[in-house]
């Protein structure tokens, strides 16, 4: 009943409202008068009839809940294509709404070409102060008249509404090129990166050498144009809101807004709109002394630049966190994870700019943009002498690994989520309050590891009162953890082989003090204690990386899971993040990890089960009950089938050995990498197919360089295979790897007649209590 | 404040017919509902509740602060100031929505749309649609819902802004109601 004709309207309106006033019962004979023969104006007027009854509460109260949030986050009043503003810009479409405000492109009536408009806050109309400010710096900058930054023709008002009319620009912001900031994205290219980083430099030299700082630089205020131009975008502007928010009324209240019917998104955006100083210098962008509030120069410009270099050079942010607060600390205390490890394929050189240009004391920090522009044009010249056969002493190596582009046109990526919405609270403004002193306490922490490192897990600290998550997140967690090449876990062999030396049963309980007792004994690096708690139906899990010599925390994790069948996903996601945090590169974490619910089993119950086998298997054929109920729970857990073989095997029951082995290799498919290698090793081991059992466990050791058993049962196979000499060297490796087992090694030499050292191996492993044949 | 005696003017000349008043006093209004909207919400973080009455009428009063607005003025800018509510709420709506849903286009679920609600804002989006085909057969009664659902305005106030008797904007009222209900539901 779309656009009836007013008569008609008029006559459904007249009947339904007579109608409505009489008594229900009265209604019938009324239409059956009032309508006469038209059935369809009869059934119209019932049907409104029914609804009046049926509507209930429908539109009762009003639109309050949502009022205050929608009406915080509106953009400015959208204008519609041809309409004229300031009687001049004929606008032609939105192209954007940014942080700031709405942004349109506009044809000049006057000069006869394209501009861009971008609307500030309109706080601003109400300071009129600071628009002339705002005015003259920009205007400074612009009559710069630079390439690399965009310029700013005019500043406008139109009905109370302030905004810049700018020159137009045919492209994309760096942010919406790198990605989502917080996320890691894959870096971009290297070409990419040197090519927008080195006119950036140009650009930001040219202002500096006119005293003029931008303040605010970050990858939403540079943008690049569809023809690989950088242009600086907003000069001057993040001065000018500063002061502002200064004569603002501080805001009080917590570190985050809490939006109960949204993401944080949405409050945020209200907290930072609400709060014009937000946007002074977007607090992942800070530099330290901003963030102290101290008087800024030239340099603060350059930590940025640094941050959006680093960003670019990895795909991911130096400093991310959830809450202001969190980030400061970040940017006056701590070091980001080494841009080379994150990118292994980035020159050393430009690693070792981006430090430089990290450097919290300004005084050490690089002085002028110049000579970042200056060596990043070696650097460029260097990869490109590289390419074309040249080598560059200057460059490390790794260069060519880059993808080369063509004319130099950066790619474009899909545009993912643009506005990357950070948690810019009222937090900031607090801090700015406390001043300083919070943040003196200059606390450095190297909050990495190496690959040399060791690292012990204690079992989680489980405050749910639930069982079930007692052994099951540490193996989760173990899982999670032997997929990465980078982190070594201390095997289990040696942990009780340490609690035997210290006197203590070796089923006791790893809490935190036992775990930094073990990892201190064994000169492990670190230890990764875990928490589960509940809260209300859901589950908060934290984990934390500890220096067990220092007592330092050198990284953590907090995840929360909404119900119980999530909390494997989500410890996989945390461990995923620790793995990023504790050094391990970006390339290394996303070859391998396979989440544990996908790959090893999403049963709790059966991950329960297979735990408790690992733990048993000391005495085989006490393990092997866990491990069939483990593949009753799920039948497709392809690791507790190797586990059932490697017991039946060692048990002397080869058949089934073999059989369970071939089980677990039929679903191979769908397993981790690592889990794979030690699947497919077994199996060709209990198949008897020595030179492919060779091969996979080489892969293995090759692989996960750090792992027990490929080396010590490499030595198994060579010496199988006769090749005594190849059998001794894995073996001697797997030693301080962790190997508990000497009989293989004793065996060995003997089949090498070194009798004598034989002997003495023997004689060691009685020593150290340890099964010696 | 310069502002405040434009904005009586604008009123003033909107009340006459004015429509070009009314196309430059959105702007204005708008504004500063934005403004008072966000000062709102630092002050009551834990609650993003606002009632859109009490902020249509600080706007106002911020708005007319120094002029001399008439009577009948108020009751003018609450009509102005629903229409935006609407518009405003509808955008936010929508663009939660979009982001809700990955992409728009998708077919409301009944329950969803006939309920309002921070979570649901396919609600709105699905009134705002069927407000836009009633303004069509009956832009009184499409008014009327704007005034009373989205700026919070009482009975009285929108017989006072429509120089209509309460009785009537009831009467006009109950059939909106029924006709947006049918509408959604179908």
């Amino acid at each position: 009943m779309k656009n009836m004709d007013r008569q008609r309207w008029a006559q459904i309106k007249s009947v339904f409202e007579k109608a409505q006033e009489l008594e229900t019962e009265s209604r019938a004979s009324f239409l059956t008068q009032a309508c006469g023969d038209d059935a369809a104006l009869r059934s119209e007027v019932e049907a409104l009839l029914d609804h009046d009854r049926r509507a209930g509460s429908f539109l009762d109260g009003n639109a309050a809940s949502e009022i205050g949030v929608a009406m915080a986050n509106a953009g400015h009043l959208a204008f519609s294509p041809g309409e004229v503003l300031s009687g001049r810009f004929r606008i032609v479409q939105l192209l954007g709404r940014g942080g700031m405000g709405d942004v349109y492109e506009a044809k000049d009536l006057e000069l006869d070409r394209l501009v861009a408009l971008k609307f500030l806050p309109d706080d601003l109309a109400q300071h009129p102060q600071a628009l002339t400010r705002l005015k003259r710096e920009a205007r400074a900058a612009s009559a710069l008249n630079h390439p690399n930054i965009c310029t700013i023709h005019d500043i406008e008002v139109h009905n109370g509404q302030t905004y810049l009319v700018m020159e137009y620009l045919e492209g994309t912001t760096l942010r919406e090129r790198i990605g989502v900031g917080a996320v890691r994205e894959p870096p971009l290219p290297l070409d990419t990166t040197l090519d927008l980083a080195i006119q950036i430099a140009d650009g930001l030299d040219a202002a500096h050498s006119k005293g003029i700082i931008h303040r605010d630089l970050k990858p939403e205020n540079i943008f690049a144009t569809t023809r690989g131009h950088a242009k600086i975008l907003d000069f001057g502007l993040a001065k000018l809101m500063q002061e502002e928010a200064a004569s603002a009324r501080p805001v009080n209240g917590a570190e985050r807004i809490a939006d109960p019917g949204d993401a944080p998104t949405v409050s945020v955006d209200a907290a930072r709109l609400t709060r014009p100083g937000a946007i002074m210098g977007t607090t992942a962008y800070m530099s330290p002394e901003q963030i102290r509030g101290d008087i800024l120069d030239v340099r603060t410009d350059l930590f940025s630049f640094g941050l959006v270099l680093y960003e670019m050079a990895t795909g991911r942010q130096a400093f991310s966190g959830s809450t202001a607060a969190v980030i400061h600390d970040a940017i006056l205390n701590r070091l980001p994870p080494s841009p080379t490890d994150l990118n292994p394929q980035l020159p050393a050189m430009l690693g070792e700019m981006i430090r430089k240009a990290l450097e919290k004391d300004r005084e050490i920090r690089y002085q002028h943009a110049s000579e970042m522009r200056s060596e990043l044009q070696r650097l460029k010249r260097g990869t490109e002498s590289e390419r074309s056969g040249g080598v560059s002493p200057a460059v490390g190596a790794g260069l060519v690994s880059a993808p080369i582009q063509s004319e130099g046109v950066p790619e474009v990526r899909p545009r993912g989520a643009i506005l990357r919405k950070v948690l810019v609270p009222a937090a900031l403004i607090l801090v700015a309050a406390i001043g300083g002193t919070l943040y003196f306490r200059a606390r450095q922490s190297t909050a990495r590891l190496t690959d040399r490192d060791t690292i012990v897990l204690s079992d989680f600290d489980n405050k749910t009162g639930d069982s079930i998550w007692d052994d099951t997140l540490k193996q989760g967690l173990r899982v999670q953890l032997e997929q990465s090449p980078f982190l070594n876990v201390l095997a289990d062999e040696k942990v009780s082989q340490e609690l035997g030396y210290m006197g203590r049963p070796r089923d006791v309980r790893l809490t935190r003090d036992v775990a930094r007792e073990i990892c201190q004994r064994t000169g492990s690096k670190a230890m990764l204690t875990g928490s589960i708690a509940s809260l209300g139906a859901h589950y908060v899990l934290g984990l934390n990386a500890v220096n067990c010599q220092t007592g330092d925390s050198l990284a953590s994790d907090q995840v929360e899971a909404e119900s119980r069948e999530k909390v494997s996903g989500a410890l996989g996601q945390a461990a995923t993040r620790m793995r990023g945090k504790l050094g391990e590169s970006l390339s290394s974490i996303q070859k391998y990890d396979a989440p544990m619910e996908q790959a090893t089993t999403p049963s709790l119950e059966a991950l329960q089960a297979y735990s408790l086998g690992q733990k048993t298997m000391v005495d085989y054929a006490a393990a092997i009950p866990f491990f069939q109920r483990a593949i009753r729970l799920d039948p497709n857990f392809a690791m507790a089938y190797t586990s059932l073989g490697i017991c039946h095997s060692a048990l002397g029951e080869t058949v089934l050995g073999a059989q369970y082995a071939k089980k677990a290799y039929e679903l191979r498919e769908r397993v981790s990498e690592h889990e794979r290698l030690s699947i497919e090793s077994f199996y060709f081991l209990e198949a008897g197919d020595l030179e492919k059992a060779r091969q996979a466990f080489e892969l293995w050791a090759q692989t996960y360089p750090r792992d027990t058993i490929p080396r010590n049962d490499l030595g198994d196979v060579y010496r199988y295979l006769g090749h005594h000499d190849k059998a001794l060297v894995n073996l001697r490796d797997s030693f301080p790897l962790g190997n508990t087992t000497y009989s293989n090694l004793t065996l060995t030499y003997m089949n090498l007649n070194r009798f004598k050292e034989a002997r003495a191996t023997a004689e060691g492993a009685l020593e150290k209590n340890l099964d010696p044949a | 404040m310069a502002e405040a005696i434009e904005i009586t003017q604008l009123l003033a000349r909107f009340r006459l017919g004015d429509r070009e008043a009314e196309s430059r006093l959105l702007p204005l209004v708008y504004g500063e509902l934005r403004r008072q909207a966000r000062a709102c919400l630092a002050r009551e973080r834990s609650d993003h509740t606002l009632s859109p009455t009490a902020l249509v009428h600080e706007v106002f009063l911020k708005l007319a602060e120094g002029g001399q607005p008439a009577w009948q003025d108020r009751a003018h800018f609450f009509a102005v100031a629903s229409r935006l509510m609407r518009q405003i709420l509808v955008d936010h709506a929508r663009r939660r929505h979009a982001a809700k849903r990955g992409r728009s286009g998708e077919r409301i679920p009944l329950e969803e749309a006939l309920t309002f609600s921070n979570e649901k804002s396919a609600g709105l989006l699905a009134l705002d649609d069927a407000l836009g085909r009633l303004a069509q057969n009956d832009e009184r009664q499409c008014r009327i819902v704007e005034m009373k659902f989205f700026a919070g305005l009482s009975m009285e106030e929108i017989a006072e802004v429509l120089r209509v008797s309460p009785r009537t904007v009831k009467r006009e009222w109950t059939m909106a109601r029924a006709w947006l209900h049918k509408e959604i539901s179908r």
